[in-house]
């Protein structure tokens, strides 16, 4: 173990810092910061774009690394992996698009066009994965509250664990596992009439 | 069905974004990052097609020169992945460039030899061979030992590569005879004392001013064929950098005091003797009739190499060297050459910077029969 750290001190090649001393080191060396991008852009702006469709998901990440960096000092040191800490941020710069979110998901629950999809899919498939309970659900993620929104999301689209998305949403992981539960039993009963089989299901995750 | 399966289902169509656009992003934020001048505008608005051009919001320097710089990071193989969209062009001056450069250079780690020691330095050259029949761009693969202190004897390892071809003129045949061989020979001191002002070990190096305008100062008075000051400053700059190790409070000076010569600009998409790709600063010798390139590796802003373009064929012609017995029988410089003179906007020379490593000593090689004097 020390004689790997006195490599990373001569060169930092033979060594890759985790996130947290990525963090710590982009005081100093701001370059150090475009690891933390490598690491997570791609699946973060796959997150955000399931969320607020592809038009405005780039300037999100953008503004996400970009507050990061800002925030930087207030890192948490003694957390190794900065996904939930990006995440957080991103959902909480997701928040200034909720009209455009709920708006994208009435807009596929009614026409079968989804936009957040559309332009990675072309025109002739849009209609045919058009999935009448796929519609429901959009229809039922535009009515949930927005934090019951961001945990059960953050779970579903982020890939985090219960107790990342309580990190990343400053939150007891006790709050989000009610937060989730509450959000899953919205959705079956939203989807019930249509899924019966759905409201068999027990709220434990 | 579980309400979570089809949750994971919704959407899952969206991918992953692809390499290119997260390069060009990648780079987008860095620049903001590590740039004073374009951190308040805070992000790059999207633009529905083709290029995407920002502009800084403002320029401290009156002088500087704003180019826009497409920032691919990586080396050359990013350039043939899948999506051929045009990359992200990002601004940076001249001056943001050499800034970024100088503090890249001073967080690098200072390597403090002795002076018994020996600096080893390896690069990539690429310099025109001319003859009164034939032109080619002569490709070297350098190791250089050169005493810390000047005073002890080094070596030098080259082996030649593929040559290139100088524009409108055939490689010649024997051209690629040395490629795959190697050889070495011993660099004697032959107890000689350069002026201080063509020293190039770092005993002497190491005592140079770090203030840039000082620097500058020091960069004007040293030795070259250029008559212009402004010139010797920009060609000592490179001399500095190739083939030498200058302690990083000095070579941040440098690129400091490169801000301060008149007429530099920022060249995109450079490419190093070593074929990586990287931004330049560059400047005009009017007199040489050439532009002198000094590049930087895009992403750390760490110097990578150098390169030289002609830009005034007839003033780069009257430079060519000539083969003893033609000099006199070619008074017009252009019309002497039996082939095409010299291509405008084609670069002619170029350096790469490999790595830079200190030793105890230095290989013993016998001598080729080359003689001090």
């Amino acid at each position: 173990m020390i004689e790997s750290d006195q490599v990373a001190d001569r060169g930092a090649h033979m060594h890759w810092p985790d996130d947290a001393e990525a963090i710590a080191r982009s005081t100093d060396e701001p370059e150090m910061f475009a690891l933390l991008f490598r690491r997570h852009a791609a699946p973060l702006q796959r997150y955000i774009t399931r969320r607020i469709g592809p038009d405005a998901a780039e300037d999100v990440l953008a503004d996400t690394f970009l507050t990061a960096f800002d925030a930087r000092a207030r890192y948490d040191l003694t957390r190794p992996d900065a996904r939930p800490w990006l995440y957080g941020i991103a959902t909480n710069l997701v928040s200034r698009h909720r009209r455009t979110e709920v708006r994208q998901f009435k807009l596929y629950a009614r026409t079968g066009v989804d936009p957040a999809v559309a332009a990675f899919t072309d025109h002739a498939d849009a209609r045919v994965g058009a999935d009448a309970v796929k519609q429901r659900l959009a229809a039922a993620l535009s009515r949930l509250r927005p934090v019951f929104r961001d945990a059960l999301l953050l779970l579903a689209w982020g890939d985090l664990t219960y107790e990342e998305v309580a990190a990343a949403l400053g939150v007891p992981v006790g709050t989000v596992r009610s937060r989730i539960n509450r959000a899953r039993k919205a959705l079956r009963d939203d989807l019930g009439d249509i899924n019966p089989t759905a409201i068999q299901e027990d709220f434990d995750a | 069905m579980h309400e979570l399966d089809l949750l994971h289902q919704l959407r899952s169509e969206v991918p992953e974004p692809g390499a290119d656009a997260l390069n060009a992003a990648e780079a987008r934020m860095m620049g903001t990052i590590l740039s004073p001048v374009s951190r308040t505008r805070k992000t790059a608005r999207r633009r529905p097609m083709g290029l995407r051009v920002v502009f800084a919001g403002s320029l401290t320097t009156a002088a500087a020169t704003v180019a826009l710089v497409a920032q691919v990071a990586g080396g050359p193989a990013q350039h043939s992945s899948s999506s051929p969209g045009n990359p992200e062009l990002t601004p940076i001056s001249a001056v943001e460039l050499l800034d970024r450069a100088a503090i890249a250079a001073e967080r690098r780690p200072e390597l403090h030899p002795r002076s018994s020691q020996f600096i080893v330095y390896k690069s990539v050259t690429m310099y025109p061979a001319y003859a009164s029949d034939r032109r080619y761009l002569s490709r070297t693969k350098r190791t250089v030992w050169l005493s810390v202190d000047g005073t002890r004897e080094g070596a030098l390892t080259q082996e030649p590569l593929q040559p290139k071809q100088y524009p409108g003129w055939p490689i010649p045949s024997g051209a690629n005879n040395g490629v795959g061989t190697t050889h070495s020979a011993p660099l004697p001191t032959c107890d000689r004392h350069p002026a201080d002002n063509a020293r190039t070990d770092y005993t002497y190096l190491r005592t140079l001013p770090t203030d840039p305008a000082r620097m500058l100062q020091v960069l004007k008075g040293r030795q070259s064929g250029d008559p212009s000051p402004e010139d010797r400053a920009w060609t000592a700059a490179g001399d500095l950098m190739r083939e030498s190790y200058l302690p990083p409070a000095q070579r941040a000076a440098v690129f400091r005091a490169a801000k301060l010569s008149p007429g530099v600009t920022v060249v995109q998409d450079a490419e190093d003797a070593a074929g990586r790709r990287g931004i330049a600063v560059a400047r005009v010798n009017d007199e040489q009739g050439v532009r002198d390139e000094l590049i930087f590796n895009p992403t750390t802003f760490l110097y990578q190499g150098e390169r030289m373009l002609v830009l005034d064929a007839a003033k780069a012609e009257a430079a060519v060297p000539r083969p003893v017995g033609t000099a006199k029988a070619a008074p017009d410089a252009a019309a002497h050459a039996d082939g095409p003179g010299v291509p405008v906007g084609t670069p002619l020379v170029s350096t790469a910077e490999l790595s830079v490593a200190v030793t105890d000593t230095a290989p013993k090689f016998p001598s080729t029969g080359k003689h001090c004097g």
